[in-house]
């Protein structure tokens, strides 16, 4: 029979998000936790023993008691699951002494992975865990692996947390092994492992047959085609290729969508509708990026349409509208004002958008000054 | 057009008698009548009977009412040369007509009158008041700006092609300035209380909590840090807490324990050392000192008799000394006696000198005496001679002579004054004068005389002679008195007692002077003179007969008998010194001898030669064997040392240290400990609240959403503000254009009456304001009299502009100028002619209807003065 086991990581609990009203913020901060529940229903869905979670099980070293206790009292409430949780760089194992809280309440079902050594989770079946004990260690911990001995025949797992390649840095986009602090993609062959289970980025990735990235399994940041997941890993035997299975947890979306105006008459509106997929708008976090070029009367519904799509969901922000081509057409100067002032102040705020001798700034500013005055236009009273 | 004339009937203050006002012509035509007079309905009744239809009566027509009839009113105007007449009755009558009076034929009725009317006036029928508002003033108003119904707006608009905006530009910048004005004061600076300022404050204030939460983070990460290196420290104790430190201790303490026992062996040995050497140096010391002895045994007893020889010497020099001594005393005391001699024989003699000089002075002091006395008493008897006369003085002399000649003078007076009175007396008859009676004869009378006669009596009076006799008399009197109180006779008599009495005086003050010389000091002092020098003879006399034993002896010759005095006195002060020293000499030579003889009384008996070799031996023998045990003593006590024990304090210092060390371990351990607890204290409470590092990042997540609403706030101000202030420009650029024909015809009228002055013009073409060289004025600043005339002036421009334009309306002015003062009036009054008057070179004159309820006020405005007159019944009606 397979062995088979939940790998997640990133559940960085007790993460706020600042950025939100204290509402949401709150609602976004407690799925966090609300994920676990998901999770171990997942691996009782499927049938598994042991839950890997590859680090940075919180978001800091220094929770407080609430944060720290309460999804250990979730975890334990769950006692045919043993979960296996590793210290990543948000919560490392240094001398904030997070780990030897967690291990003073922590239930018997939860078991903290502290040391770079090989434990015997099921008989025949070896976690080699590469605990962070502090926030920039320097090199590779998952180097000890090779090294490691494990009884013949037996299944290596192994569970680490960190970069495959560096981001961010002068070395970002290097292939591993140029750096010390990047977890080479080959480890898993090289360590001898039959799977290696990896933490820290956020989004889903598949390094290799052998080598997987689950994502957080409730997104926190706005990032295309992010679902929010766990892994259902099964192994059929030592050397044995595991089979992946992607298991959705999030209650939460944060879709970023690029919303493309063209005077060409095109719906962006419903676009932009198929990607927040309508039923779920209400647990949907949009970063809509505008960029194109519309009409007046396209602008007005397009804006519109944002306000009430901002109403059907939990967060909505919009980018880049001032960069946003407005293409003033004579029926809307018309519109505006036959002859008198107003229409010879349109002109000059067009003519200044589109002064290529101005600043993008001064010309960016033209346009929102002329959208403010169509924006005027459209919700003023009838002329007397 | 044209007015001409008008009349109404049951209208407002005008009954069924009427008011007619004829004969206006082109310029300025003007009605000047007291209150009452009902010339103020007068403009209301022709906006009336022009402008509202015949079949409504409505709106300020109301005011105009009457119960006695229906309204009716007829206005005659020419329009294009073209005379014509409308007449109007409303309510009951509603009819309406429209006639040329050049032809008498009607044109139109009704609403075709009314609307060919609007039609020649320019305005739409029904809906305006035609050029009313624009044109006309009506009392009370002056001060409001006119009102286009479109006439000269639609004219400039013909001509411009464009227009300002009108309510949409200005609701546009109203609401572009509401929205900017909420995020940005007037000046551009951030609105206090606006989004903007709350965004920006919530923003610092978010970063000021989100440094407190990163301090926070940092502190309780440096809690973490500080407990796991008091850990470690801890662990680091307790792993370093080795047996090997008690074993050192232990083994220190047997190695002290041996290196004591040997410093007390090195110690006894010292002592011996030093015992023996002691030893030494005693044996030593009595050798030398019995050694001593015999050395000054032997030089005291030589000494000794060294002393004896020197005594004896002694002695016979001061025998010597004392016999020369003698001699020289009794040599020394004859020379004295004879020097005594000498000096008695020396005293008697000068005795006797004093005695004989002041003898001398006795004999001439009692000489003076003798010549004083004599002196004296002739004194006395000159003074007694001069007290004996009379004390007559030149001031006495002086006043007797004045009273003679004054009484003589008055003597003379009264010799002149007297009276012959003959008196012839009958027989037998007597009189009596002044009571005594008189004889017959001649009476001389010098005084008021009373005569008695028989039967009468003569009274003369002669007031001058009896004063004069008196005077007489008087002077008479004080003459006698003073010959008597200066006891003499006459003048003659004192004349001479006053010589006699000076050269008296004279022989006195001689006598006088002679005294003082020979006792200038007085007799007494010359007594006292002689009492002593009496005494001083008897005294010196006395003392005198004391040396009577000395006989003469010339012999003695007092130089040589001081000199060998002196030689002798000075060879006996010589030896007397010698005597002295040969003294003191023995004494010393006595005192030796004395120490001498202690030193060998006191001398040792083994110093005695008998014994002192002996002694000598004995001594020496002891000395030798201390040295040898001393220096045995040494050798041991260098030996021992040359073994160089460990010194006890050295392995002690080392104890302690690590006693030291030991307890400084275990105190530290318990601070660490103690450290430990509360840290790990400190950190538990930490956990209780919040997170500080989640708090930090939220914090900076709030901060960057804050930041986010700032830059949006300030790009929609920015984006406002460009907005505005392009609205601005397109509007004031348009409005510029706009107005300018209006501006145009209205800067030559207003520099008449202000000078320099230049009228805003808001696009409705109503003044908003005043521009003079020193600065914009908006119109609510202006004085009520500035703004009326702004207000007149524009109405006169406008009517200028539709004049040109071809659409000629008459201007009326209803009491407009109330608040003028004087000279401004009478600017206006030249303007209001102007206008009327139109220009030679084109410019079309203006009708203007000037109504007027002060007489003296339009005295000076010249003009077609009109007057109000009933309307005749046997009209058209």
């Amino acid at each position: 029979m397979a062995f088979r086991f939940i790998h997640t990581a990133d559940w960085q609990l007790g993460r706020r998000f600042g950025r939100f009203d204290d509402a949401l913020s709150g609602q976004l901060s407690a799925q966090r936790t609300e994920a676990i529940t998901r999770i171990a229903r997942a691996a009782d869905q499927h049938d598994c023993a042991h839950v890997l979670v590859a680090g940075d099980v919180w978001d800091t070293t220094t929770p407080g008691n609430a944060v720290l206790r309460q999804p250990l009292d979730v975890m334990g409430e769950n006692p045919g699951i043993t979960w296996w949780l590793l210290p990543g760089n948000h919560d490392a194992d240094g001398p904030d002494g997070l780990w030897d809280r967690v291990e003073a309440i922590a239930p018997t079902n939860v078991r903290a992975l502290r040391t770079a050594a090989p434990v015997e989770i099921e008989p025949g079946v070896h976690l080699l865990p590469a605990p962070w004990a502090r926030i920039h260690h320097g090199e590779d911990l998952t180097r000890w692996m090779e090294a490691a001995e494990t009884p013949d025949g037996a299944i290596r797992i192994g569970l680490a947390h960190g970069s495959i390649k560096t981001f961010g840095t002068k070395d970002e986009g290097r292939a591993s092994g140029e750096t010390t602090e990047v977890i080479p993609p080959d480890r898993a062959a090289t360590a001898r492992l039959d799977y290696l289970a990896l933490g820290d980025w956020h989004g889903r990735a598949g390094i290799n047959a052998r080598t997987h990235y689950p994502g957080t399994p409730e997104p926190d940041r706005f990032k295309a085609g992010d679902r929010g997941q766990v892994l259902l890993v099964e192994i059929d035997g030592p050397g044995a290729e595991p089979r992946v299975t992607d298991i959705p947890t999030a209650q939460y979306r944060w879709p970023v969508i690029s919303a493309t105006l063209r005077v060409d008459g095109s719906d962006v509106g419903a676009d932009v509708e198929r990607q927040i997929e309508g039923s779920a708008a209400r647990h949907t976090l949009a970063e809509i990026h505008v960029s194109g070029e519309t009409t007046v009367a396209e602008w007005a519904a397009f804006e519109a349409y944002l306000a009430e799509l901002t109403d059907r969901c939990a967060h909505v922000e919009i980018r880049g509208a001032s960069t946003v081509d407005l293409k003033v057409v004579a029926e809307d100067l018309d519109a505006l004002d036959a002859q008198g002032s107003v229409r010879a102040a349109a002109e000059e705020l067009r003519a200044r958008r589109e002064d290529m001798s101005l600043s993008e700034a001064d010309r960016q500013l033209a346009g929102e000054a002329l959208r403010l005055l169509f924006g005027f236009a459209a919700t003023a009273e009838p002329a007397r | 057009m044209r007015l001409d004339a008008f009349r109404f009937r049951h209208v407002g203050p005008f009954g069924a008698e009427g008011v007619s006002v004829s004969g206006l012509r082109p310029g300025l035509n003007v009605v000047s009548e007291h209150n009452e007079r009902g010339k103020s309905s007068l403009l209301a009744a022709l906006e009336t009977v022009l402008f509202l239809p015949h079949t409504s009566w409505r709106g300020d027509a109301k005011s105009l009412a009457r119960e006695d009839g229906a309204p009716t009113g007829e206005i005659d105007f020419t329009v294009a040369g073209t005379p014509y007449r409308l007449s109007k009755t409303f309510r009951t009558g509603k009819t309406a007509a429209l006639t040329n009076l050049a032809t008498g034929a009607v044109v139109a009725t009704k609403r075709e009158a009314e609307e060919r009317v609007a039609e020649m006036l320019g305005f739409e029928s029904g809906l305006g008041r035609g050029p009313s508002g624009l044109l006309w003033v009506r009392q009370g108003n002056s001060m409001e700006a006119a009102q286009d119904d479109g006439q000269v707006a639609s004219r400039l608009e013909s001509e411009l092609s464009t227009l300002v905006g009108g309510d949409r530009a200005r609701a546009y910048m109203e609401r572009t300035e509401a929205e900017l004005g909420e995020l940005l004061t007037r000046t551009g600076r951030v609105k206090t209380g606006g989004p903007l300022q709350l965004a920006e404050d919530r923003l610092a204030a978010t970063e000021a909590q989100g440094e407190r939460a990163r301090a926070a983070a940092d502190q309780t990460r440096q809690l973490g840090l500080d407990l796991q290196a008091v850990e470690a420290r801890i662990s680091a104790l307790q792993s370093d807490m080795p047996t090997d430190a008690k074993d050192a201790i232990e083994r220190t303490r047997a190695e002290l324990g041996t290196a004591r026992e040997a410093r007390g062996r090195l110690d006894a040995l010292r002592a011996d050392a030093e015992r023996r050497e002691l030893e030494r140096e005693r044996a030593d010391d009595r050798l030398a000192a019995h050694l001593a002895a015999v050395q000054g045994y032997d030089q005291a007893k030589a000494r000794r008799a060294e002393l004896d020889t020197a005594l004896a010497e002694l002695s016979k020099t001061e025998d010597e000394t004392q016999a020369r001594l003698a001699a020289l005393g009794e040599e020394l005391s004859a020379l004295s006696t004879a020097r005594e001699r000498l000096e008695r024989a020396d005293r008697a003699s000068a005795i006797g000198e004093r005695l004989a000089e002041r003898n001398a002075a006795l004999q001439a002091t009692l000489a003076n005496l003798d010549a004083l006395e004599a002196e004296a008493s002739r004194r006395a008897d000159l003074v007694a001679t001069r007290d004996g006369l009379p004390a007559v003085s030149r001031a006495d002399l002086d006043a007797l002579t004045r009273l003679e000649r004054e009484r003589e003078a008055a003597a003379r007076d009264l010799a002149g004054l007297q009276v012959t009175l003959v008196l012839e007396l009958d027989a037998g008859a007597t009189a009596t004068l002044d009571g005594k009676p008189v004889p017959s004869g001649p009476v001389r009378l010098s005084a008021a005389s009373e005569l008695s006669l028989p039967g009468g009596r003569i009274r003369l009076d002669v007031p001058d002679a009896e004063q004069l006799r008196g005077a007489v008399a008087r002077l008479e009197s004080e003459y006698a008195d003073l010959l008597e109180r200066l006891e003499i006779e006459s003048v003659e008599a004192g004349e001479a007692a006053m010589r006699e009495r000076a050269e008296l005086d004279a022989d006195i003050a001689l006598i006088d002077r002679q005294i003082e010389l020979i006792a200038p000091d007085g007799l007494a002092a010359l007594e006292d003179a002689r009492e002593r020098l009496s005494m001083d003879v008897e005294r010196l006399s006395e003392q005198l007969d004391g040396f009577e034993d000395l006989a003469a002896d010339s012999d003695t010759d007092p130089a040589t008998l001081m000199r060998e005095l002196n030689r002798v006195e000075g060879e006996r002060r010589a030896e007397s010194q010698r005597a002295e020293q040969l003294g003191r000499e023995r004494v010393r030579l006595v005192v030796e001898a004395s120490t001498a003889d202690r030193m060998l009384a006191s001398a040792p008996a083994s110093a005695a030669p008998s014994e002192r070799e002996a002694a000598t031996a004995a001594l020496s023998k002891d000395a030798l064997l201390a040295r040898q045990q001393g220096e045995q003593s040494r050798a041991a006590l260098d030996e021992a040392q040359a073994q160089a024990p460990t010194d006890p304090a050295l392995i002690e210092a080392r104890l302690k240290r690590l006693l030291d060390a030991q307890a400084n371990r275990e105190a530290a351990l318990s601070r660490l400990e103690i450290e430990r607890t509360e840290l790990s204290a400190r950190r538990r409470q930490v956990f209780d609240d919040q997170d500080p590092e989640a708090e930090a990042e939220r914090l900076a997540e709030v901060a960057e959403r804050l930041r986010e609403e700032v830059d949006r706030h300030r790009l929609r101000a920015n984006a406002l503000s460009l907005l505005r202030d392009t609205l601005r420009s397109s509007q004031s650029a348009l409005q510029d254009r706009y107005t300018a024909p209006v501006r145009a015809e209205l800067a030559p009228l207003l520099s008449r009456v202000i000078t320099g002055a230049e009228a805003e013009l808001s696009e409705q073409l109503g003044p908003t304001g005043l521009r003079r060289s020193g600065g914009d004025d908006p119109l609510e600043r202006l004085s009520g009299g500035t703004r009326e005339q702004i207000a007149v002036l524009t109405r006169l421009a406008f009517a200028r502009l539709l004049a040109r334009g071809g659409q000629p309306c008459p201007v009326i002015l209803d009491d407009a100028l109330v608040y003028a003062d004087d000279g401004r009036r009478e600017a206006m009054f030249d303007v209001l002619n102007y206008v009327a008057a139109g220009s030679g070179d084109g410019e079309p004159g203006v009708q203007l209807l000037y109504l007027s309820c002060h007489a003296r006020a339009t005295e000076t405005l010249g003009g077609n003065v009109l007057q109000l007159t009933p309307w005749p019944v046997s009209g058209i009606e």
